[in-house]
């Protein structure tokens, strides 16, 4: 098939694109972007103290995060964001007047099928650094 | 030919239809471990590391570092001051344009050795190319900032970018202490299309930086679409975008 004949086949596709004539795909690694870096690994070998540690602040680009981790019997227990980029504060003066109105929704679940996922990985980065910290601490 | 590598502390996948062998991919993660070894303020051996600590000139950048600069220097103009590589400290962190600079610079890679069929994707940043093996378009779910696992909306993709920025470590307990009934209006989740990854990604980490005035920043720019999420669930999309979802086959 031709380039072009191709493309219109999708383009056809695309106004129906719940066809469905796609075969399920396995999600592309959906798996949280941890690292398998060796100080996480601390975690898997046991040699953590217990207690609460937290670990420094990091900029994720859109603001701080801070990660607190509590271990118990060597494992960790519970890891939270102590600080997490909110921005709430920022105002831009747009005047919405002269532009058109914008279709809202409640977001619900879809079930259609897809090959690729795109989410966001920045936040995820200084976590884990701050979580690496935390968890440094620990392995004192 | 599909394969997934972890690189940048992030999973990056390249799919090529009908790849005859893996040569291709491999050169392209080559490509993004050479990017990460540049520009990873992670790294201290790093260009830009090195550069923040003054060790190394703006004379002697390489033109990899010149041009993420330049192209960081005219998204700053395009957002008003909101995209912005300076960190608080004064450091330059150029990862908000690095990522989608790279797989723009990747898919063209591609291109170059004769591939029309493909994808890339580095952390959930993606770059789609022709069709995917069954001639259709690359169908991408926008994943949900509140559960890892759902997807609330699946768009056909082919030549174009789609990036999204979010903050997802604030978990599914947000409510507003103050005024339990207010609906919290902070943005979550921000994806933007483009003709490019590299626009949609600027752009995307731009957008988002402006709270729920973002999607209006979008709608303004042509050749971009754009889907928001707040932190009460609800989204907003601009005119442009209902042209690009995949609906649910039970509809």
């Amino acid at each position: 098939m031709t380039m072009t004949a191709r493309l219109t086949t999708a383009l056809f596709t695309s106004a129906a694109c719940a066809a469905g004539a796609l075969a399920a795909q396995p999600l592309t690694a959906a798996a949280p972007p941890m690292p398998s870096d060796a100080t996480l690994q601390l975690a898997a070998s046991g040699i953590l103290h217990d207690g609460t540690f937290v670990g420094g602040t990091y900029d994720a680009y859109y603001g701080n995060v801070q990660v607190q981790t509590t271990v118990q019997g060597g494992q960790i227990v519970a890891s939270k964001a102590l600080k997490f980029p909110n921005r709430s504060g920022t105002s831009r003066s747009i005047n919405r007047q002269a532009l058109p109105y914008l279709l809202q929704e409640v977001v619900a679940k879809q079930s259609a099928k897809i090959a690729i996922i795109s989410g966001a990985t920045l936040t995820s980065r200084a976590y884990i650094k701050s979580l690496r910290d935390a968890l440094a601490q620990s392995a004192k | 030919m599909r394969e997934v590598r972890i690189i940048m502390g992030m999973p990056i996948t390249v799919e090529i239809v009908n790849a005859a062998s893996p040569v291709v991919i491999n050169a392209v993660f080559d490509y993004f471990a050479e990017v990460d070894e540049r520009f990873s303020t992670y790294k201290a051996t790093s260009e830009i590391s090195r550069y923040n600590r003054d060790e190394i000139s703006v004379g002697s950048l390489s033109s990899e570092m010149i041009e993420v600069f330049q192209l960081a220097s005219w998204t700053t103009q395009e957002s008003d001051g909101y995209f912005s590589i300076e960190a608080r400290d004064g450091t330059l962190d150029p990862s908000g344009i690095v990522k989608g600079w790279a797989i723009r610079n990747a898919a063209q890679l591609i291109r170059d050795a004769g591939y029309i069929d493909f994808f890339v994707d580095a952390g959930g940043d993606i770059q789609t190319s022709g069709v995917d093996g069954n001639n259709e378009l690359w169908r991408v779910g926008i994943r949900s900032p509140f559960n890892n696992q759902d997807v609330i909306k699946a768009v056909g993709l082919s030549g174009q970018g789609i990036a999204t920025s979010g903050t997802y470590v604030r978990g599914q307990h947000i409510y507003n202490p103050h005024d339990t009934q207010k609906p919290i209006t902070d943005i979550v989740s921000l994806s933007v299309i483009g003709p490019d990854i590299l626009e949609a990604d600027r752009f995307a980490t731009a957008a988002f930086a402006m709270g729920e005035d973002g999607i209006y920043f979008i709608e303004s720019l042509p050749g971009l679409e754009g889907y928001m999420v707040n932190a009460s669930g609800i989204s907003t999309q601009t005119t442009g975008f209902g042209a690009y979802i995949c609906h649910d086959e039970s509809h």
